[in-house]
């Protein structure tokens, strides 16, 4: 931790704050004012890097084992486990956490919440992101990247959930890089392109709540698929759907909330005082959104209960299981939220926030993984699969960090 | 006198709560035993047996207890989610109040 808080010091002392000058070199840019030396002094000397280095260099192979060899070379993948945790938790799990985008472009550009306009960039770029590393583990899975387009126009079958969650996810992909574009804009110095997108901004944004509420709901039920495959508890066809819509609002801003932590935390140079100054009253705002969205979301996983009349299974041991999920995704951050918001303490509630992102992500798991089979075999994942995902996750780490480091999106642009 | 009579009532009480938890006791662990020590197994039983738990002949009776509890649970979250709400909020009416104040000063200044 000292480390790492050094070495934003380091970057401090290079060019923190660096905020290039409108006619800079793309060069320049990138290199945030340092010399390429410099540069890679500062990745060296960065033990982070050295942990995605390790786990690149494994990593890389097993990519390209997969694609060579076949996803059976690396996975346990099969007819009976189709979905293993590079969807469990690639697109399973981090799309809810992805819903950022669409609830804070909803709070600033239709509800007029100004006072949330500093983590509104940070929301849609933790969007964009999620849903683009959900589509790079979705491709892993599938493998032939080339034919990626065959789920919405060759192989045409609107009956299919899998059609619809393919449409929303380009389309939903698309409106979110649209709405980062003011960001790109204002760092390349293309004021006519900024002015274009912010023209178009209230399109881009309901068209951002229709796709993302519609795709959010259509992963849900793409567990209809196999209803009777899912232990009982975890799946719900008449609120499945509504399960996973509910858990996504809570779930992006819970990952709004712990990303926002951690670039305030190890960060701080690229963060304006008006980013800081605001982030615990906005945190504590988006604590107040999240703990309606977790009553909600608690009441309605009882009413599925009782709809399915499951309460026997409560009582076994899949049942116990099924209450720790509960509690550690609902219940603990519900109270933590309450707690934190009311008597105004921040800390609590980004730790509440960290506990419901995890819990999403074993909820997902518990979903695609624990409870399928249950009446047969048990799925163990292998270790390059784990490792695949791991990988992934690096990259998604280096591109989150390099466009903060770059793009305004922790500060306010001179231009804005 | 008062305080003999007192030691006397609170001796039988306690008396009467260990000789009943000790029969509640001995009830859990034979039951216990009986279902080879597995509580959920105890548990089903114990919901079958008082009831809460019985199984249903036709799709209307199952349909009436579904949603009765279904209902149920909807009036106690109308109930329950005013009063969360209020908790939640408690702050943010100071907070009103504060930016009231505020408004007022700032009005007086002016």
């Amino acid at each position: 931790m000292k480390v790492m808080e050094n070495n934003s010091e380091i970057l401090s002392g290079y060019g923190g704050g660096y905020e290039p000058a409108d006619e800079a070199r793309i060069s320049e840019k990138l290199l945030l004012g340092l010399s390429g030396r410099q540069y890679l002094d500062l990745i060296v000397k960065n033990p982070v890097n050295w942990a995605v280095a390790a786990i690149l260099v494994i990593g890389i192979p097993l990519l390209l084992q997969r694609y060579l060899m076949g996803l059976s070379s690396v996975t346990h993948g099969s007819q009976d486990y189709p979905w293993g945790i590079i969807l469990g938790f690639g697109l399973f799990g981090m799309v809810p956490l992805s819903a950022s985008g669409f609830m804070l472009g909803t709070t600033v550009e239709i509800f007029q919440r100004a006072d949330f306009k500093p983590i509104e960039r940070l929301a849609l770029l933790n969007g964009l992101l999620g849903y683009f590393f959900a589509v790079v583990f979705l491709l892993v899975d599938l493998g032939m990247p080339w034919r990626l387009h065959y789920a919405m126009f060759v192989s045409f079958g609107p009956a299919a959930v899998l059609f619809l969650v393919a449409w929303h996810v380009a389309t939903y992909l698309s409106v979110q890089i649209a709405e980062m574009l003011p960001a790109f804009a204002e760092w390349a110095n293309l004021p006519r392109l900024k002015r274009f997108v912010r023209s178009i901004v209230l399109g881009l944004t309901i068209a951002g709540i229709i796709l993302s509420t519609l795709h959010q709901g259509a992963l849900g039920a793409l567990f209809c698929y196999a209803p009777g495959k899912i232990h009982p508890l975890w799946i719900s066809p008449e609120f499945q759907w509504l399960h996973y819509f509910v858990s996504s609002i809570f779930g992006g801003l819970c990952m709004v909330i712990v990303v926002s932590s951690l670039v305030r935390r190890y960060m701080t140079w690229r963060c304006d005082t008006n980013f800081l100054g605001n982030l615990d009253g906005i945190t504590l705002g988006l604590a107040k959104g999240a703990a309606m969205a977790f009553i909600t979301y608690l009441i309605i996983k009882i009413v599925a209960v009782a709809h399915d009349e499951e309460w026997l299974y409560l009582v076994s041991g899949w049942g116990i299981y099924y209450l720790a999920e509960l509690f550690t995704m609902a219940v603990v951050p519900l109270c933590l939220f309450a707690v934190g918001v009311r008597h105004r303490r921040v800390t609590l509630v980004r730790w509440g926030a960290l506990i419901a992102v995890l819990g999403i992500v074993w909820n997902r798991l518990n979903t695609v993984l624990v409870s399928y089979n249950w009446t047969s075999h048990q799925e163990i994942p292998t270790w390059q699969e784990c490792w695949l995902v791991a990988t992934i996750l690096c990259f998604y780490f280096i591109v989150y960090r390099f466009v903060l480091y770059r793009l305004p999106v922790l500060f306010t642009h001179k231009s804005a | 006198m008062r305080t003999a009579f007192r030691t006397i009532v609170l001796s039988s009480i306690v008396a009467m709560g260990a000789a009943v938890g000790g029969w509640a006791m001995v009830t859990l662990v034979a039951g216990l035993k009986h279902v080879d020590w597995q509580v959920s197994e105890l548990l089903r039983q114990y919901l079958i047996a008082t009831g809460i738990v019985k199984p249903t002949h036709t799709l209307v009776d199952f349909y009436s207890h579904i949603k009765g509890i279904e209902y149920l649970i909807c009036v106690a979250f109308f109930v329950v989610f005013p009063i969360f709400y209020k908790y939640v909020n408690g702050e943010a009416k100071k907070v009103e109040n504060t930016m009231k104040q505020r408004a007022r000063s700032e009005r007086s200044v002016l």
